[in-house]
């Protein structure tokens, strides 16, 4: 079949590149440099090549979910005729083999961005680089080609295909699964970035300037698909939360941890040439840790809502996962030698050394969460024991060490490079930590709660302190006349500005985080016309409407909600059957407000008292009541609202500099005496 | 080996590092220790046990168990949002019962978790209750229904 075969000769494409790439390098006296630039360019050539295949094959699975052909398994299994253009398009990435297409082609995206775009700051990692991405694409491909096809014929022909699954049929599922990729697939190239500087051990700055971006965008795209994963749980799944530490949830947060901590510390090895050989493991730490999320994921090793079912091909995964891990870390501990720090750390108030301590924190934070993560299959295989790790667990770890961050995140931009002196960060804090106690304060006493006081405390702590940081940067700007401040602060210090941005949406983030504290719930079976209060608002179930609609059976609840004797909205939960897919489905109905969310499911229906026969589901909504369950969730508006912000401090961070002519580099502290000439001009 | 290194400086001296390896060194113990008192948490645990292995062995009350079967046919019965069902394993039978978050997902004849302490009394009082979707994904033994 077409799809398939333009899958293959993807395959073919990338393995010529990784071959030919590295054949393009010669080692002269201890350097490597471009011999055969035509062999290069061939490579780079090929790259492209195999993203236009997988893009061509990814365009001939939308067009055989458009035009309903029901030839193709994966088309029967995931459409129907029914099904909307808006989830006909998200159908691809619903099921295990198109979201493996996906995974390649996302993958390819990026090694031809990496590899076709002439920029002469990642020419060097060309040579060595191309092979790690194009060995990754081939053995990707080649699982999806062999032993996953979206493009398997069906056996028989349907007349109709079965329908997307009524869960995956939210605005969150059409984008959440492409963010989630992009982040796992674009660590690759920060790894093969690493691999080749310590190929050519051309470790010094410059692979970190040309990695940091690389690992920014994916950084972004996990963080936010992570983000919009917790929203469709929230408004689909009907438990009423946003994160249950499921082992998937853990395998997107694991390379996030790792890509985060690697931006903090790339800045202390830019600005004082340490922390050298600890950047390079962070990068291969994130990139294994992404491979590991898919695997994680693909293997149904660990049961998870999200586990696709078994199948055999969690072991090229895991395969391919044990050889990126030892190639990775057996050439960093090769090339360690030539991985000397610059300087030593001076002081313990100091800018590195806050770093630093943000980095034993962000690491021990992955290591803890990955232990919880894998302990299942560590006690099984040794002693047969099955268990499972439970929220409790990670809770314990993430509050603190959350808590602890923030305050870190407050307090390391006022510390000095070097030496610094207690009294004049204790000063500039002073502001901040006001501001904090003023706020925290009265609503600590008014509510009765030390644990949400201490987490607001310092959640508002590090959004003042990062609010007074941009305050100070603008007015140095305004100060030496610069007709725009505002604009010459993000424009000069992207990373620094946009940096603060993400910690204000991380701050307001916390407080929606907090709210979790005063969260209550509730069940009413009410008959039409029942009123009944909760969390103090008033209730009134006026009805259940029964209709079918052609892929669904509907039933809606109209309940009004007020306060006061004042209405505030009509809420519309419904309870569906979906004949194609056996089960009841709920749709959830929220009303948002800053302060709080009111989270209504119909649950069903309640046994009549007299002894009547119980309600079983399928008889669920010919028994006279209906059950509403009702969940006062405070707060959760904030924990959208500051994502969003941190999504924006980001896209600052990465584009708010690239408009201009590159910035003269900023200063390193002190200047070192001599830099290291790269190794592989020509 | 001509790639010139980094100017070598000298080393701190050695108390001077010992002090940074001992802070270093407190902080991991401090994400070591933190990470014992998490996994000590009475609900940070719960072990997996068949219906078979239940009926041989009751566990502890005190124990959390999460145990895993196949829904017996005509045995859900949900009383508004409480749900009682049998799970089995094809060879011994478990009785749960459940207060809460009803999956979507939760239907006789598929497979879920349920997770919670067995009492004296043997039932399963639950209060985490997981639906194994059947049709999410590719099901491991359903193969694409077609049409």
């Amino acid at each position: 079949m077409l799809g398939r075969g333009l899958i293959l000769v993807a395959c073919g494409f990338a393995a010529y590149a990784s071959v030919a790439a590295p054949a393009s390098m010669r080692r002269l006296d201890g350097r490597w440099t471009v011999a055969r630039p035509e062999l290069l360019d061939s490579a780079r050539r090929a790259v492209v090549a195999v993203a236009a295949s997988f893009t061509l094959a990814s365009l001939l699975l939308w067009w055989a979910l458009f035009t309903r052909d029901f030839s193709i398994a994966y088309v029967a299994e995931v459409s129907s005729r029914a099904t909307q253009p808006w989830y006909t398009f998200s159908a691809f990435w619903s099921s295990m083999d198109g979201s493996l297409l996906l995974w390649c082609w996302m993958l390819a995206l990026y090694a031809a961005i990496f590899a076709g775009a002439r920029r002469p700051a990642t020419e060097p990692f060309l040579g060595w680089g191309i092979p790690v991405v194009g060995v990754t694409i081939l053995t990707f491909g080649l699982v999806t080609a062999l032993a996953s096809n979206p493009f398997t014929p069906s056996e028989v022909v349907p007349a109709d295909g079965r329908g997307l699954n009524p869960l995956l049929q939210s605005p969150g599922m059409v984008i959440h699964p492409p963010l989630l990729y992009l982040g796992f697939t674009g660590l690759s190239v920060p790894l093969a970035i690493a691999v080749a500087a310590l190929v050519t051990r051309c470790t010094g700055a410059e692979w970190l300037r040309v990695a940091r971006t690389w690992v920014l965008t994916p950084w972004l795209f996990l963080g936010a698909g992570m983000v919009l994963g917790g929203a469709w749980a929230y408004t689909e799944l009907g438990w009423g939360g946003y994160w249950a530490w499921d082992p998937v949830e853990n395998a997107a947060l694991l390379p996030w941890l790792a890509a985060t901590a690697f931006l903090h510390s790339s800045v202390v090895q830019e600005r004082r040439g340490m922390l050298r050989v600890w950047n390079i493991f962070l990068v291969l730490a994130a990139a294994d840790l992404a491979v590991f999320g898919t695997f994680l994921t693909r293997s149904g090793l660990l049961s998870s809502v999200h586990t696709f079912a078994e199948s055999p091909i969690g072991r090229w995964f895991f395969l391919f996962l044990a050889a990126q891990t030892l190639v990775g870390f057996g050439l960093l501990v090769w090339r360690l030698p030539h991985l000397r720090t610059e300087h030593h750390l001076d002081s313990p108030v100091s800018r590195e050394s806050a770093f630093l301590v943000n980095n034993l924190l962000f690491v021990g934070a992955t290591v803890v969460i990955l232990w919880g993560t894998i302990l299942p299959l560590i006690t099984e295989a040794l002693t047969g024991e099955r268990l499972a790790v439970g929220p409790p667990f990670f809770n314990r770890i993430m509050a603190p060490l959350g808590c602890l961050l923030l305050i870190l995140a407050a307090i390391g931009p006022v510390v000095p490079w070097r030496r610094g002196s207690l009294r004049a960060i204790a000063n500039r804090l002073k502001g901040p930590a006001a501001v904090a106690s003023g706020v925290t304060l009265p609503l600590g006493v008014a509510l009765r709660s030390v644990a949400f006081a201490a987490v607001v405390w310092v959640a508002v702590l590090l959004a003042a302190a990062s609010l007074a940081e941009i305050a100070r940067g603008v007015r140095t700007r305004r100060a030496t006349g610069a007709p725009s401040p505002v604009r010459s602060a993000f424009r000069t210090s992207p990373r620094r500005y946009g940096g603060y941005l993400v910690h204000l949406g991380i701050a307001v983030m916390t407080v929606g985080f907090a709210g979790n504290v005063f969260h209550s719930q509730t069940e009413v079976a009410a008959f039409p016309g029942d009123r009944f209060t909760f969390a103090g608002f008033e209730f009134q179930h006026r009805e259940l409407q029964r209709s079918v609609v052609p892929d669904k059976d509907v039933n809606l609840a109209v309940l009004d909600v007020s306060r006061g004797g004042r209405r505030l909205a009509t809420l519309r939960p419904q309870l569906n059957m979906h004949p194609n897919f056996d089960q009841p489905q709920s749709e959830i109905a929220i009303r948002t407000t800053p302060l709080s969310d009111l989270y209504v499911i119909l649950a069903g229906t309640r046994a009549d008292d007299d002894g009547g026969t119980p309600c079983t589901l399928s008889r669920a909504t010919e028994c006279g009541r209906v059950v509403y369950r009702i969940h006062l969730n405070p707060l959760v508006f904030w924990v959208w609202a500051g994502a969003a912000m941190s999504v924006i401090g980001s896209v600052v961070a990465l584009v708010a500099g690239r408009r201009r002519p590159p910035a003269p580099q900023r200063p390193r502290i002190p200047a070192p005496a001599q830099e290291a000439t790269p190794a592989w001009t020509s | 080996m001509q790639v010139a290194d980094p100017p070598a400086l000298q080393a701190p001296p050695s108390g001077r590092r010992l002090k940074w390896a001992l802070g270093i060194g407190l902080i991991l113990a401090g994400i070591g220790g933190l990470g014992a008192w998490a996994i000590a948490s009475p609900d940070a645990l719960s072990y997996y046990r068949t219906p078979s292995e239940i009926a041989a062995a009751a566990p502890d009350p005190q124990t959390r168990v999460k145990v895993g079967g196949r829904i017996v046919d005509g045995s859900l019965v949900r009383d508004g949002s409480n749900v009682r069902f049998l799970v089995t394993d094809g060879a011994h039978e478990v009785e749960v019962h459940y207060s809460g978050e009803v999956p979507d997902t939760l239907q006789e004849a598929t497979d879920a978790i349920a997770e919670g302490r067995i009492g004296r009394d043997g039932v399963l009082v639950a209060d985490r209750v997981l639906a194994k979707c059947s049709s999410k994904y590719v099901a491991e033994d359903h193969p694409a229904t077609t049409g």
